[in-house]
């Protein structure tokens, strides 16, 4: 069953070691990630994937995916992103 | 299971929570009840679920307190955290009433995602918990007992003083019904976090009367708590005479420096070698 965002969903925070997650209503299908970090330079690339692969396994579709993270691990980053799509549905 | 230290940390605080395997306690207690939130909640929940899954932790115990069975959140906690495979879910709240209810929902998960059996860790912080821990420590699920002194005091409508007197009853009770069913029993946490000697007379009385442990709120804590509940040198170096000394004689009761040794003498000085033993003060 895919999951589509109804509602502008966040969580996380803006301290060090976190991120904020938000999920807002898009137009079509697509799920679009914006992405601001303070190690984008070096890690960008491995933080999309994250994000990108967390959405995959929610099933979700439909929606902008917006993170700003100021250097959290991978696994905050998912736990984040799921709390902000369970929080948008 | 051997704990001389708990420390409590805010489940949904991401740089706690990643900076607790390095903290000096025995074990790590990832909140997801008082210390959070309403509204942060289920955010709490996924980030302990997502930190159990990932984080390298097989050198201290990370628990669990989950929020309370009657709460909005119980089963949500249940359903994402026993797949991370905790240590020990803390249970709040606990008494004799309800921990069949509780021990059937965390049963039902577990046999539903083919889990072992997680140890579970009864909160004592009420008048009917103390008087009802009986029923809990002869449940095989039960695997120890912590003292929430605070709510106790609340639900008895009293205040704590500072040496903690309000709490003898609860304490002995607790202890008592724990060491006879071979559990651990950690103490309440000492709310005055700026007071180490106050936490330190505090932990040395619960441990003169049998607690194994502490739960802390702070670091600073934790240290203490690891000093107190462990064993001495001068300890250690007895228990090791006390040994060599059984072995030379034949006898079931000797004299040795002036006291007699007999075989409650002899136990507790293998105790102690085993506790030397587990927290490496063995040299």
């Amino acid at each position: 069953m895919m999951n589509r965002p109804i509602k502008t969903g966040s969580a996380g925070t803006l301290e060090s070691n976190d991120c904020l997650v938000t999920i807002e209503v898009n137009s079509d299908d697509s799920v679009i990630i914006h992405l601001e970090s303070v190690v984008k330079a070096r890690f960008g690339k491995q933080i999309e994937l994250t994000i990108k692969e967390t959405c995959e396994q929610l099933n979700l579709v439909g929606a902008i995916v917006s993170v700003n993270d100021k250097g959290a691990l991978d696994f905050t980053i998912k736990a984040r992103v799921e709390t902000a799509v369970k929080r948008s549905l | 299971m051997s704990i001389r230290s708990a420390l409590f940390v805010p489940g949904n605080s991401a740089a706690m929570v990643l900076s607790s395997p390095i903290l000096d306690a025995d074990a790590i207690i990832l909140d997801c009840e008082d210390a959070i939130a309403m509204a942060s909640k289920d955010s709490a929940s996924l980030l302990i679920k997502h930190t159990l899954m990932h984080l390298p932790r097989r050198q201290k115990q990370f628990w669990v307190r989950i929020n309370p069975l009657g709460s909005d959140f119980f089963m949500e906690d249940l359903s994402n955290i026993l797949p991370s495979l905790p240590d020990a879910l803390l249970i709040p709240k606990a008494d004799g009433d309800d921990w069949d209810e509780i021990i059937s929902a965390i049963e039902n998960i577990e046999n539903q995602f083919q889990l072992q059996p997680v140890a579970l860790i009864a909160l004592i912080e009420s008048a009917k918990g103390v008087l009802t821990c009986e029923k809990l420590a002869r449940h095989p699920r039960t695997k120890g007992f912590l003292l929430g002194g605070e709510d106790f005091a609340s639900d008895m409508g009293i205040v704590r003083r500072e040496d903690n007197r309000e709490l003898l009853f609860a304490r002995y009770q607790l202890v008592t019904w724990a060491k006879a069913f071979k559990q651990i029993c950690l103490d309440t946490p000492y709310t005055d976090i700026d007071n180490l000697e106050g936490f330190m007379l505090d932990c040395e009385f619960s441990a003169s009367i049998g607690f194994d442990g502490k739960a802390c709120i702070h670091p600073l804590q934790a240290e203490v708590a690891n000093e107190v509940y462990s064993v001495s040198d001068t300890q250690i170096l007895w228990a090791k005479e006390v040994l060599d000394e059984t072995e030379k004689h034949s006898v079931g009761v000797f004299s040795f420096k002036g006291k007699m040794i007999d075989r409650p003498v002899i136990n507790r000085a293998k105790q102690i070698i085993e506790k030397a033993k587990k927290w490496g003060l063995l040299r």
